[in-house]
């Protein structure tokens, strides 16, 4: 262990430098190291405890389990920070007049998750990635729970799972977000 | 460092990883599954599935590049101090495990963790102005020459205090036998070998310290 532990750390870090940068969330050093040592807790739990197996996930699959960490401890250092802000009532959805305006922007989102990883996509990801995340956490959350995850926004159905119940609110709220949302990425493929 | 790095419950961290391995972008029929085993997390796994969608948008080729081009003989700060914070943590789990049982604490082995080993050198310097001393003395303290056995306690549990470190960790690298160094700084052309050591009184009079200095650390 001790001679496979820095080499494997190191692999680790040099992919924290990377998926979570400085610059990207405050404090991002800390949140490397707090990664780190989340991870080398594993190991000295493993076989411990009441869930002594959960480094068999590590086991099978390295970068995969190690994604989920690191994904989470982004997740729970952003939920700490986050703001509450009060969402500003909106006028009435036009979403059913327009022409479909915002397709266009939509089948990008669709498209980037089908189409990479392409030479062509290379050049397209940062812009774009830029984008989405540049969008507010609930216009986001709507992109990405209907057009990449394939949600409906709502459904009439109430057994069925929509984007509109995953984020429990109304399908108005989920079609107001999608068209701002929309109207942003359009704008970013104008940039381009 | 605490065992509560992560204080998600063991079930969320499950969901996490049976979400996670199972595709590499998850699709909503993904998550309905995952959220039918752990109905009480569905808010949670909703946020982790739209992260893994996001992080699946970063792609892999970046990440695998900065990997690759790693070199295996440099160790970071950071990833020496998780070694440390890696072997502090299997100590205290081992010595309480044998607290548990009602057994004696193990006999310093030629494996205690070093608490002085991971700190970067700027940390090193201001544990010396803490501690009142100087950089030659918290080497001695570093690399084990200064004889534990003529140690007051008073020091002991004062170096414990300033490096934010178990007094046992601190008094079982103390009382490990005496190895040359693996790391860290030294100034000869070559890597320093084990030497005799020193008593406590020994090691303050011989450091370069103010005598004012000497008296508060012989005091302690």
């Amino acid at each position: 262990m001790s001679a496979v532990l820095p080499v494997l750390l190191s692999r680790c870090e040099a992919n924290l430098l990377v998926t979570v940068p400085d610059g990207r969330m405050p404090d991002a050093t800390s949140l490397r190291q707090d990664i780190l040592d989340e991870l080398t807790e594993l190991f000295v739990l493993d076989g411990l405890g009441e869930h002594p197996n959960e480094l068999d996930f590590y086991e099978c699959r390295f970068n995969k389990a190690f994604r989920t960490l690191r994904i989470d401890a982004v997740r729970r250092d952003a939920g700490r920070r986050k703001h509450v802000v009060d969402v500003v009532a909106l006028p009435p959805s036009e979403h059913k007049d327009e022409p479909d305006a915002y397709e266009d922007a939509f089948a990008r989102v669709s498209d980037a998750f089908k189409v990479f990883p392409t030479q062509e996509w290379d050049a397209f990801r940062e812009p774009f990635v830029k984008a989405i995340e540049a969008l507010p956490d609930d216009e986001r959350e709507a992109v990405i729970l209907v057009h990449v995850l394939g949600y409906k926004e709502e459904s009439e159905d109430p057994d069925e799972e929509t984007a509109a119940t995953r984020c429990n609110c109304t399908g108005r709220t989920i079609r107001n977000r999608l068209t701002r949302a929309a109207a942003k990425l359009a704008r970013f493929k104008e940039d381009l | 460092m605490s065992q509560t790095l992560n204080s998600n419950p063991h079930s969320l961290r499950e969901a996490f990883y049976a979400l996670s391995m199972a595709q590499d972008i998850p699709d909503a029929k993904l998550l309905d599954d995952i959220v039918r085993r752990y109905p009480e997390f569905g808010d949670e796994l909703t946020e982790f599935a739209i992260a893994l969608a996001l992080d699946a948008l970063r792609g892999d080729r970046v990440t695998e590049a900065a990997e690759a081009a790693l070199d295996p003989n440099v160790v970071s700060p950071a990833v020496s101090r998780a070694i440390s914070h890696f072997q502090n943590r299997l100590h205290a789990v081992t010595v309480g495990a044998h607290v548990t049982e009602g057994k004696p604490a193990p006999a310093a082995s030629a494996d205690a963790p070093n608490p002085f080993v991971a700190l970067p050198r700027q940390e090193f310097r201001a544990l010396a102005e803490r501690l009142n001393a100087n950089a030659v003395f918290i080497g001695k303290l570093r690399d084990r020459q200064i004889d534990p056995r003529t140690m007051t306690s008073g020091f002991q549990r004062r170096v414990a205090e300033e490096l934010k470190a178990p007094l046992e960790v601190v008094m079982a690298h103390f009382a490990t036998s005496q190895s040359a160094p693996a790391r860290q700084f030294f100034k000869a052309e070559g890597k320093p070998s084990a030497g005799g050591q020193q008593t406590f009184e020994e090691a303050v009079r011989n450091c370069g310290l103010t005598e004012a200095q000497q008296q508060a650390l012989l005091e302690l």
